[in-house]
C-alpha cells in the first residue's frame, strides 16, 4: 500500500533527527491510522464503481501522488504527508455532511426510531405485550374459567411529520380474538396552549382510564373505569396552560357507550361507524396548583373534573369484574326497549398525589342515561368511585406515568429492579330502576359491588413489569336461585401479568 | 386658562401623539433572504450594506438582508425544498433553472428578466501558485507536467468546480482544434494530478493555502484575489501569485428574485430593487472592490489594471449552454465519471 511505502521510505532513507522532529507526534498517529485503515476503505467511501468481488482493486493512486512515492527528499515526503492528512480531513468533513442529511436510526429502551437530521421527521416503532394467567380462588358455580391469556397484542407506530404534526396507530390483535383498532388519530402541535386531536383516542374523561394501560397500578382497571367511554373518534383541542399548572382538553366526538371502543350502535359493533347523528361532547380540566412551586411534598397534587354530554341512542354499555366476567345485560327486547333513548351525562371529579416513592388517586364518576322501555321513559343513573394506593419498596418514585427502576434486573449484579406495593377499594351502585323499569335482567345484573385487591408489580426493567394482583369482589344480586334473584357468588381472583412494552 | 387655549392644547397634542404614532407606523423592518454560493460572503455583505443604507434613503424602511451560503447546487436544492429565499446569487444558471423547473418558484425565462442574461458580474478561472512560481506554471499544458500537484475542487459537488472543469476542457479544446478525444484525454491527465479533491472551492483553497498542498490552484479570480490579500499567513508562511492562462472560460454567476416567496412576503419591489442595485455604478463598485469583473464599462475601465484581459469563451458557444454541459459532463456516468477514479 502507498501509505505503508511511506513509512519504509521514513525507515530506510534515514530521515534526520531534526527533520523527524518537525514531524508532531499526531501525524505520526494519522499515518499509522491511514496506512492499516485507508488503504481498506478509501476506494470504498470514494467510488461508487465499486470492483465486483474477485475483480482487481482500483489503484487509487494518482499520478501526483506516483510521483510522489518515489521521491525520496523529505519535503516531497512531507508533502505527501500533508495530502494524506488532507485526504482525511475532507473524509471526515465528507462523512460529516453526510451525517448530517443521513436519518438518525436509533434502538433501545423506548423502541425503535428513525429521525431525520433535522428532527422534524420521526418514527417510532414500539410494542405492548400482555401475557396473563387468570386464576379463579373460588368458583362455587363452576362456571368460571381459569387460563393464559394474551390480553393485549399492539404494535404502536408513533411519528411526527414536519415538527408539529404526529400520529398514533395502535390496533390490538388480542381483543377477544378478533383485531381491533383502539387508537389512530394526528395531532396538530403548534404550540404548547392549543394542540389539535384528530381521529380515534381516549375521549377526555376518567383519571385511571385516561392512565396508559402500561402504568395502570393493577392488572385491570377498577369500578370507575367501566362508567367512561373506552375509545371514540372525533377531534379534541387539548393544551397546557401556566407552565402545566392548568391541563385542558375538550372533544366533540360520535358518543360510545360506557367502557365502549367502538360507536356502532348495529351489528358488527367492532365497527366505527357512527349510526346516528348527534354527537358526544367531552370536556376535563387538570390543575396542579402547586406544580412550579419547589415544595416537592405538593408539587404533585392533581386536582381534575370531567364531564361528557350526549343526546343519542348510544351504545349499550359493557360492565365487567376484574376477572372479566360480564355483570350487566339489559332485558331481551321485547316489542319495544329497553334502549338507550335521550340524554346521556357524565360526570367525573378526581384527584391525585404523588410524593417519591407513594402514590394515590381517588376518583368518583357518575354515568346517567336516560333508557325507553315501550313509550316509558326512565333516567338511569349508575356510579362508582375508587382509592388506590401505590408505595415502590425500592425507593424509586412513581408516577402517573409509572415506575422506573433504578437499576435493572440482573442477579449477577445482585440488581433486582423495583418493587412497588398497590391496594385499591371501590365501589359500583348500579340504578335500583334498572330493575325495577324493567331495564336490566336481574339474573346476569348486579346492583352493587364492592372491590378490594392488593398487587405486588415488579419492574425488572423500563421495558418488562411482572404483575400480581389478588382481587375480591362481592355483589348484590346478579344472580338466581329458582325463582328469586340471590347475590352472585363473591369473585376471587388472582392475575398474573408479564408486560412488555417498549 | 380659558376653556379654548384647553382646548388648543388638547389639539396640539393630539396631533403630536398622532404624527408619532403615524411615522413609526409608516417605517417597517424588512427583511430579505439572500441564498448564495460559496466564496461570495465578502461581496454580499458589503453589497447588503450599501443597498439597506441606499433604501432606507429612499423608503425610510430598515432593511435587513440575511445571507445564506453553501455549494451552489446544495443551496438550489435547499430552495426547491422550501428554503425561502427572496432572492438567489447562485454559482450557475442550472442551478437556478432547476429551482424554476422542479420547484416551479420562479419562471423559466428568468434569466431574460434582467440584463446580460441576469449576470450582474462575471469572473473567470486562474491560477493560484506559490511565491515565486517554483515549478514555473504558465499555462495550461505546464498543469500536467510530471510531478506538477494540482488542486481543485470536485465537479460533482462544486459550482466553481464545474467552471474549473469546463474551463480546462473548453482550452484544450481549442488548443486540439476541436478535437473531443484530445479534450477529454487532457482533462483526464489533469485530474491525475488532483491528490485532493475538494468539495467546494472554498475548501480547495483551505487545502492549497492553509494546508501548503499542491503547486497550483485552479479557483475563481476572486478566490485567488482574496487569498491573495490574506497570504503571508497559513502554516507554510508562504505568498502567492495569479498567473493568468492565456484562454480561460467566461464565468457568468447569476442572480434572481424567488417570485412565490416575494409575493408571499411582500418583497417584490425590494428584492427587484436589490438586484438592479447589483447593475448600478455602486453595485458594480463594489463587486470590482471585492474582485468580480464588473459588467459597467466605466467600472471596467477604472478597474481596468486589476483584471488583466483574456481569451475568454463562454458556456453557450463552447458547449451549448448549461443544461448540455451538465448531462454530457457532470450527470452519472458522464464523462467526469468516466475520467475520473479516485
Amino acid at each position: 500500500m502507498r501509505e505503508r511505502e511511506i513509512v519504509k521510505d521514513v525507515n530506510k532513507k534515514g530521515i534526520t533527527m531534526k527533520n523527524a522532529t518537525r514531524w508532531k507526534s499526531w501525524n505520526a498517529i494519522v499515518v499509522g491510522f491511514v496506512a492499516v485503515t485507508l488503504g481498506g476503505f478509501w476506494s470504498k467511501g470514494w467510488s461508487e464503481d465499486l470492483p465486483p468481488p474477485g475483480a482487481a482493486p482500483v489503484s487509487t493512486v494518482s499520478a501526483a501522488d506516483a510521483t510522489a512515492s518515489t521521491a525520496s527528499s523529505p519535503g516531497d515526503l512531507e508533502q505527501r504527508l500533508r495530502v494524506l492528512e488532507r485526504k482525511l480531513e475532507v473524509f471526515q468533513e465528507d462523512q460529516t455532511a453526510k451525517a448530517k442529511e443521513s436519518p438518525v436510526v436509533t434502538a433501545g429502551k423506548e423502541g425503535f426510531q428513525l429521525q431525520s437530521p433535522d428532527k422534524n421527521f420521526v418514527l417510532k416503532i414500539r410494542a405492548l405485550l400482555q401475557a396473563d394467567a387468570r386464576f379463579f380462588t373460588s368458583d362455587p358455580a363452576g362456571n368460571l374459567t381459569n387460563q393464559f391469556l394474551v390480553r393485549r397484542a399492539r404494535p404502536i407506530l408513533e411519528g411526527t411529520v414536519y415538527q408539529f404534526y404526529s400520529f398514533r396507530v395502535t390496533p390490538d390483535f388480542a381483543s377477544n380474538g378478533k383485531t381491533e383498532l383502539f387508537d389512530a388519530y394526528v395531532d396538530i402541535a403548534p404550540w404548547t396552549f392549543a394542540k389539535l386531536r384528530v381521529g380515534k383516542f381516549k375521549p377526555p374523561i376518567g383519571l385511571e382510564h385516561l392512565q396508559s394501560d402500561e402504568y395502570v397500578a393493577f392488572a385491570e382497571r377498577g369500578f370507575t373505569s367501566l362508567l367512561v367511554p373506552s375509545r371514540d373518534t372525533g377531534v379534541q383541542l387539548f393544551g397546557d396552560l401556566g407552565k402545566g399548572v392548568l391541563s385542558y382538553a375538550a372533544a366533540f366526538t360520535n358518543g360510545v357507550g360506557d367502557n365502549n371502543v367502538n360507536a356502532a350502535t348495529t351489528a358488527p359493533v367492532t365497527s366505527d361507524t357512527d349510526n346516528t347523528d348527534s354527537k358526544e361532547g367531552t370536556a376535563r380540566l387538570v390543575v396542579t396548583p402547586f406544580r412550579n412551586t419547589s415544595v416537592a411534598a405538593v408539587q404533585n397534587i392533581g386536582i381534575g373534573f370531567g364531564a361528557s354530554y350526549a343526546k343519542e341512542n348510544v351504545l349499550n354499555p359493557t360492565y365487567l369484574t376484574p376477572g372479566q366476567v360480564s355483570i350487566f345485560s339489559l332485558l331481551a327486547p321485547a316489542t319495544s326497549g329497553p334502549a338507550p333513548d335521550g340524554e346521556k351525562i357524565r360526570l367525573e371529579p378526581d384527584l391525585s398525589y404523588y410524593y417519591h416513592s407513594f402514590g394515590a388517586t381517588g376518583e368518583w364518576v357518575q354515568s346517567s342515561q336516560v333508557y325507553r322501555v315501550g313509550s316509558v321513559k326512565s333516567r338511569i343513573v349508575n356510579q362508582a368511585w375508587q382509592v388506590v394506593t401505590r408505595y415502590v419498596l425500592t425507593g424509586e418514585d412513581t408516577s402517573y406515568n409509572g415506575v422506573r427502576p433504578r437499576a435493572t434486573f440482573d442477579p449477577q449484579k445482585g440488581t433486582w429492579g423495583a418493587f412497588e406495593l398497590v391496594s385499591r377499594y371501590g365501589e359500583l351502585y348500579l340504578d335500583p330502576d334498572n330493575f325495577t323499569q324493567n331495564i336490566a335482567d336481574p339474573k346476569t345484573s348486579i346492583q352493587r359491588g364492592s372491590q378490594w385487591g392488593l398487587g405486588l408489580n415488579w419492574y425488572l426493567n423500563s421495558s418488562i413489569r411482572f404483575v400480581t394482583d389478588y382481587d375480591q369482589t362481592t355483589f348484590d344480586k346478579g344472580a338466581s336461585a329458582g325463582s328469586t334473584f340471590a347475590d352472585r357468588p363473591n369473585e376471587k381472583i388472582i392475575i398474573s401479568r408479564w408486560q412488555l412494552l417498549f | 386658562m380659558n376653556r379654548n387655549r384647553q382646548t388648543s392644547i388638547l389639539a396640539a397634542l393630539s396631533l403630536a401623539l398622532t404624527l408619532a404614532i403615524s411615522s413609526r407606523g409608516f417605517a417597517k423592518t424588512i427583511t430579505l433572504l439572500n441564498v448564495s454560493y460559496d466564496p461570495t460572503r465578502e461581496l454580499y455583505q458589503a453589497i447588503n450594506k450599501a443597498f439597506a443604507e441606499e433604501w432606507k434613503q429612499k423608503t425610510g424602511d430598515d432593511l435587513v438582508v440575511n445571507q445564506s451560503h453553501g455549494g451552489s447546487g446544495k443551496q438550489a436544492r435547499a430552495v426547491i425544498d422550501g428554503l425561502d429565499a427572496d432572492i438567489v446569487t447562485l454559482a450557475l444558471a442550472y442551478d437556478i433553472d432547476a429551482i424554476a423547473e422542479k420547484g416551479n418558484l420562479l419562471p423559466k425565462d428568468w434569466q431574460q428578466r434582467l440584463p446580460n442574461n441576469s449576470t450582474p458580474y462575471t469572473s473567470t478561472i486562474v491560477f493560484l501558485v506559490r511565491k515565486g512560481n517554483p515549478k514555473s506554471i504558465k499555462n495550461w499544458e505546464d498543469l500536467i507536467r510530471p510531478a506538477v500537484s494540482v488542486i481543485a475542487p470536485n465537479p460533482k459537488t462544486s459550482g466553481g468546480a464545474r467552471w474549473v472543469y469546463l474551463a480546462a476542457w473548453g482550452q484544450a479544446l481549442k488548443s486540439a482544434s476541436g478535437d473531443e478525444a484530445k479534450a477529454k484525454s487532457y482533462v483526464a491527465e489533469l485530474y491525475h494530478h488532483v491528490p485532493v479533491l475538494d468539495s467546494g472551492a472554498r475548501g480547495a483553497t483551505t487545502t492549497f493555502a492553509q494546508r501548503g498542498i499542491g503547486d497550483v490552484l485552479l479557483t475563481w479570480e476572486n478566490e485567488a484575489h482574496l487569498a491573495m490579500m490574506s497570504a503571508g499567513g497559513g502554516t507554510t508562511g508562504d505568498g502567492f501569485e495569479i498567473v493568468y492562462p492565456s484562454v480561460s472560460i467566461l464565468a457568468e454567476p447569476p442572480v434572481a428574485s424567488i417570485d412565490r416567496v416575494t409575493s408571499r412576503h411582500g418583497t417584490q419591489t425590494v428584492a427587484e430593487a436589490y438586484l438592479k442595485f447589483l447593475y448600478g455604478p455602486t453595485g458594480q463598485e463594489i463587486a470590482a472592490k471585492n474582485f468580480y469583473r464588473p459588467r459597467d464599462a466605466q467600472v471596467a475601465a477604472k478597474y481596468a489594471a486589476q483584471f488583466p484581459k483574456l481569451n475568454l469563451f463562454t458556456i453557450d458557444e463552447t458547449f451549448g449552454g448549461w443544461s448540455k454541459a451538465q448531462k454530457t459532463h457532470f450527470a452519472d456516468n458522464g464523462v467526469f465519471d468516466q475520467i475520473y477514479k479516485p
